[in-house]
């Protein structure tokens, strides 16, 4: 068993026999387009199949993750099926997040279990989300119920996957790892593996509907496998393996009981993750940074003068300071070829296992981030190659960060008043249809935030409530309003305001707000014993800053 | 909600999830007819109201809209006019009038209409109807725990109906006719119920009120509501020249000034006087006169309190109270404190028209520009209520309209309201509920420009979106060789309207456009 725990988790090759090859070797990364048996590296040399099988073996060592000398061992072999119940571990999770609408006060905590997978000695492959304002992680075995403490070593909400391990020295050498499996097509069938209470393994079958992009919980666009099957009596777990042959194909990301579908997080994306996390340093799925439309408006079409032997997309709008813009990208260009493949007047490419898929896969799985992408625009009747250098856009990056996970909401008191930066994790609490409920001139914010003019402002800075005090008595009702200067200082970002609270004018300080009231009034000298008060009568810290620093 | 009660006009926040809960207070329209108990001479000059309306969908702006009928009560005030509300008689196509103990029905008209506070008088084609009848004199308001009776023809019954109650609050409250006009109201617990409306509530045989509004049985119960005497006076004051103006404001939103130390830095002694203007309406009277920060100490005399209230004839009320019994050309006086001066300020009183966009409006039909099969239609309260879009951007303009002063940049919000369904169109559906900025170069205010854009000689017409869109494409010789046939296909018979709109044309001359 020892030589199979040294076995190279298929995940690192699982792109082997993949339309995309990715091979990593120092700080280059080739990527490739499989056609025959030959490989195009698109820096333009040709090598034949059985080349790069070997490159493929020589080069794919991912050395933090796994400790694998020889590839050509034994895989996790159809001759001795291990027992399942030892590739896979019970995740104990207890959260505790913030509660944004106030954020100083802490959830209560709570307990969430998921099922994760042994990848290797040291990894355990589970779903981010369970893992969400985690405080305390504990793997048990399923079958000796032996129990360690662990730790995260990756974490990724958007992709929703996570990388534990235990703090426990050898725990898992007794564990048998679970290779990955690539070869997952419509209308496979897959085994979804519930777990009983009592350890044993229900294998519930399921018919593979679609591999498709599809919305992630935090709203990313990810490839993702649809299951049709049912579920008898839901599941206690937030994340079971999904499995063919007894190897990992992906793994449960949620499940609709009135639809009776399964959205599995695919191979293909646990790969991606793997190899991003494979040294040390994980950047996150990289992004092109540009929005398209189709262009198959025949309207639109002529007026662009686009010849009919023309496909592609129409570059609509363009994030500011990202890869494509950087790549001089502009609104108006039709963008006819990515990576070195044709795009569809859809944005759509031909993949060979998958059919027409997004082209958003390719950018998002087929390259990691500081790879260089090439591609093709049709701009002013001819065709013009240009590259971008891909980035990830982090949570900080955007003037409303879209999730704010194990870390504490930011915000200032100050003479009663909560000041925050406006998060989408903010107007979330509002509810499931917080898009409705929660105030709109902040949604505003929220969805338009690329087109607003980023030198306003970094951040959103807003009054979220006032706590109210003896000195504060006319302001309790005052909530949502955007801070737009304090002492005739601009608020471009939480830091801003500590700093302006340190220069009162006339001997008040001034709180201006985007509506009404538009503006307040504290007295410098009633600060201290406002924030004693809020300190003796809530508990609270009465005069709190967030530490700086992202 | 020291923020929403402060405002001149009805600012409760008016987005549009939050209308279904004004529709809860329903419009006390329909049931039957009935006579009499002993109010003799009053019960007879109190009459069912029968109306035909036609109703609008925002959807299919060029449909004339589907007709329904309903009753109401009305009754007679003087000079030969029935009062009854607004509602009753709105959008009306064919209104008749009954008395109790009289079989024939009489067909009547709108003289006057007031959506802003939902009365109407109504004038007899045929006056022998009202021969031998005594008209209603009006009273005052009426003491709080006092008994009155409403008369009326609501549903339970075809005769007269009289119930009776205790007045139970004098307060203010929005006029769900309009939606946005809030004025003084009177609650009484007698039932009010849908045919009521319209119907004189008395008291020492004076009209007190005129029933209007009541909650649904499932929020509240006994909850009856009535104009009172002072909205109905300035009502038939305000038509005495033979029109009717609307009522005016001062459009501004003001902060009361409880907090001591906003006091202190406004420059005002403890005290309980005076409050913070906040927001000053730029379409509004008070623009360029008043400031954020100004400090209104008095209105035509009347010391402002700290919380907005005013003392008028012995009540305290809001000091909008002082603004609402006055007339179009009106002016108010106020003294302010401006930073470290006192000052003296006339302001001449008129109707801001940017909050029109928030109101239900009644007796205009749905403008529209159809052009290569997308109809374009201006953002109003009556197209959201219709489309139940949950476009952020959407929403953004509809409620911030008045606020982040969108009015100044787009006093139309023009959408692509729908996008009817033709080989030329075929791409076009997942612009619907998009916002205009842009056609053929020319920046979209109004829904003229719109009209105007598209005359313009061009092969392509160009239309740009607010947000992350495509610019969409029509050719021109396309949409002429469809044009026909959308017509027809759809029963549209006309392609634009542009009639009705809430811009002012002197606004638009004002602004430069």
């Amino acid at each position: 068993m020892s030589e199979m725990r040294k076995e190279f988790p298929a995940a690192c090759i699982s792109h082997k026999h993949d339309f995309y090859v990715i091979i990593r070797r120092s700080d280059r990364t080739f990527t490739g387009t499989l056609s025959g048996g030959n490989i195009t590296i698109l820096r333009g040399n040709t090598i034949t199949m059985k080349n790069i099988l070997r490159i493929c073996l020589v080069l794919m060592i991912i050395p933090t993750l796994i400790q694998c000398s020889h590839l050509g061992g034994r895989q996790p072999s159809d001759a001795a099926v291990p027992p399942v119940e030892r590739s896979i571990i019970r995740v104990h999770i207890t959260r505790q997040g913030y509660f944004h609408h106030r954020p100083w006060q802490l959830h209560r905590p709570s307990n969430r279990s998921a099922i994760g997978v042994v990848l290797s000695a040291e990894h355990i492959l589970v779903t981010a989300l369970p893992l969400a304002n985690h405080r305390y992680i504990e793997l048990e075995k399923i079958d000796s119920r032996e129990k360690s403490r662990a730790e995260v070593m990756v974490i990724d909400y958007e992709a929703n996957l996570a990388l534990l391990k235990p703090e426990t020295e050898g725990f898992l050498s007794d564990r048998v790892p679970m290779a990955l499996t690539n070869d997952t097509r419509e209308g496979d069938s897959l085994e979804l593996w519930q777990i009983k209470r009592s350890g044993e393994v229900l294998p519930i079958k399921g018919t593979v509907a679609s591999i498709e992009l599809s919305a992630y919980p935090l709203d990313h666009s990810f490839l993702a496998y649809k299951l049709n099957t049912r579920m008898q009596g839901g599941f206690i777990y937030a994340t079971l393996p999904v499995v063919k042959k007894n190897k990992l194909a992906g793994m449960l990301q949620r499940y609709d009981s009135q639809s009776q579908t399964i959205d599995i997080i695919p191979e293909p994306v646990i790969s991606h993750f793997l190899a991003d996390a494979a040294d040390g340093h994980y950047s996150g799925f990289p992004i092109a940074g540009f929005g398209f439309s189709a262009l198959n408006d025949p309207q639109l079409r002529r007026y662009e003068a686009i010849p009919d032997n023309i496909g592609g997309i129409y570059v609509q709008s363009i994030i500011k300071g990202g890869p494509a813009d950087g790549a001089g990208l502009s609104e108006g260009d039709i963008v006819t070829r990515i990576g070195g493949v044709d795009l569809s007047n859809y944005g759509r490419y031909d993949h060979p296992f998958y059919g027409r898929i997004s082209i958003q896969h390719l950018i998002r799985c087929g390259y990691q981030v500081g790879d260089t992408l090439d591609f093709t625009v049709f701009r002013n009747g001819e065709q013009k190659n240009l590259s971008m250098v891909l980035d990830h856009r982090g949570p900080q990056e955007y003037l409303v960060p879209p999730y704010i996970i194990d870390t504490p909401p930011r915000y200032y008191i100050s003479g009663g008043l909560v000041l925050q930066e406006l998060s989408t994790t903010f107007l979330r609490e509002y509810g499931s249809d917080w898009s409705a409920k929660a105030p709109i001139n902040l949604v505003f914010f929220n969805q338009n935030q690329d087109y607003l003019d980023p030198s306003v402002r970094e951040k959103i800075v807003f009054l979220s409530s006032v706590i109210p005090t003896s000195y504060t008595i006319g302001f309790e009702d005052l909530t949502n309003l955007v801070v737009t200067g304090i002492n005739n200082r601009k608020i471009r970002r939480l830091e801003d305001v500590p700093e302006a609270f340190r220069h009162p004018v006339d001997g008040f300080h001034k709180v201006e707000f985007d509506q009404h009231p538009r503006v307040v009034y504290l007295d410098p000298d009633q600060l201290p014993d406002i924030h004693r008060q809020i300190t003796q009568r809530y508990g609270i810290d009465g005069n709190f800053v967030s530490p700086t620093g992202k | 909600m020291v923020s929403r009660s402060s405002n001149v006009r009805c600012l409760f926040s008016c987005r549009y999830l939050v209308l279904s809960a004004v529709c809860a207070i329903f419009a006390v329209t329909g049931g039957f007819a009935g006579a009499s108990e002993n109010v003799s001479d009053i019960r007879q000059s109190v009459f069912r109201i029968y109306a035909v309306s036609q109703i609008a969908d925002y959807l299919v702006p060029w449909d004339p809209g589907r007709t329904e009928s309903s009753t109401g009560t009305g009754f007679l005030i003087a000079d030969g006019l029935i009062l009854t509300n607004a509602h009753v008689a709105s959008n009306a196509r064919l209104i008749t009038v009954e008395k109790e103990g009289d079989a024939r029905r009489f067909e009547a008209r709108v003289k006057y209409i007031a959506h802003d506070c939902d009365l109407a008088l109504l004038e007899l084609l045929d006056s022998s109807f009202l021969n031998g009848l005594t008209p209603l004199k009006l009273g005052s308001i009426p003491e709080l725990d006092s008994t009155v009776s409403a008369l009326g023809y609501p549903i339970g019954g075809d005769r007269l109906s009289i119930t009776r109650g205790v007045v139970s609050r004098i307060d203010y409250q929005t006029y769900s006719h309009s939606g946005i006009d809030s004025h003084l109201v009177i609650q009484v617990d007698a039932a009010i119920n849908p045919g009521n409306s319209g119907g004189p509530v008395i008291q020492d045989n004076r009209v007190v009120g005129v029933a209007f509004q009541s909650y649904s049985g499932i929020v509240a119960q006994n909850v009856g509501y009535m104009i009172p005497v002072p909205v109905i006076n300035r009502f038939l004051h305000d038509v005495r020249d033979g029109h009717y103006d609307s009522y005016v404001d001062l459009g501004i939103q003001h902060f009361p000034l409880i907090n001591s130390v906003q006091r202190r830095a406004l420059g005002l002694a403890q005290g309980d006087n005076g409050v913070m203007v906040t927001v000053v309406n730029t379409a509004g009277a008070a623009a360029g006169i008043l400031e954020t920060g100004d400090v209104l100490l008095s209105i035509d005399g009347l010391p402002v309190f700290s919380d907005g209230h005013v003392e008028l004839d012995g009540d305290r009320v809001l000091l909008h109270e002082v603004v609402e019994r006055k007339f179009k050309g009106d002016t108010v006086s106020l003294s302010i404190f401006r930073r470290t001066r006192k000052m003296d300020v006339k302001i001449p009183l008129n109707s801001p028209w940017p909050y029109q966009i928030q109101a239900n409006r009644h007796d205009v039909r749905p403008r529209f520009v159809l052009y290569g099969g997308i109809v374009f239609q201006p953002l109003s309260r009556a197209f959201l209520a219709a489309s139940k879009t949950n476009n952020v951007d959407t929403l953004y303009h509809y409620e911030k309209f008045i606020d982040n002063d969108i009015f100044l940049e787009k006093p139309e919000v023009i959408l692509i309201s729908k996008v009817l369904p033709d080989p030329i169109t075929a791409e076009l559906h997942g612009f619907v509920h998009s916002i205009v900025e842009q056609i053929n170069d020319i920046r979209i205010k109004t829904l003229e420009d719109v009209a105007a854009a598209f005359k313009l000689p061009v092969d392509y017409h160009i239309i740009r979106l607010m947000g992350n869109h495509r610019p969409i494409v029509l050719e021109q010789d396309a949409v002429e060789f469809a044009r026909k046939r959308i017509l027809q296909r759809y029963g549209i018979g006309t392609e634009e309207y542009l009639e009705d709109s809430i811009v002012p044309a002197d606004w638009l001359e004002k602004r430069g456009n």
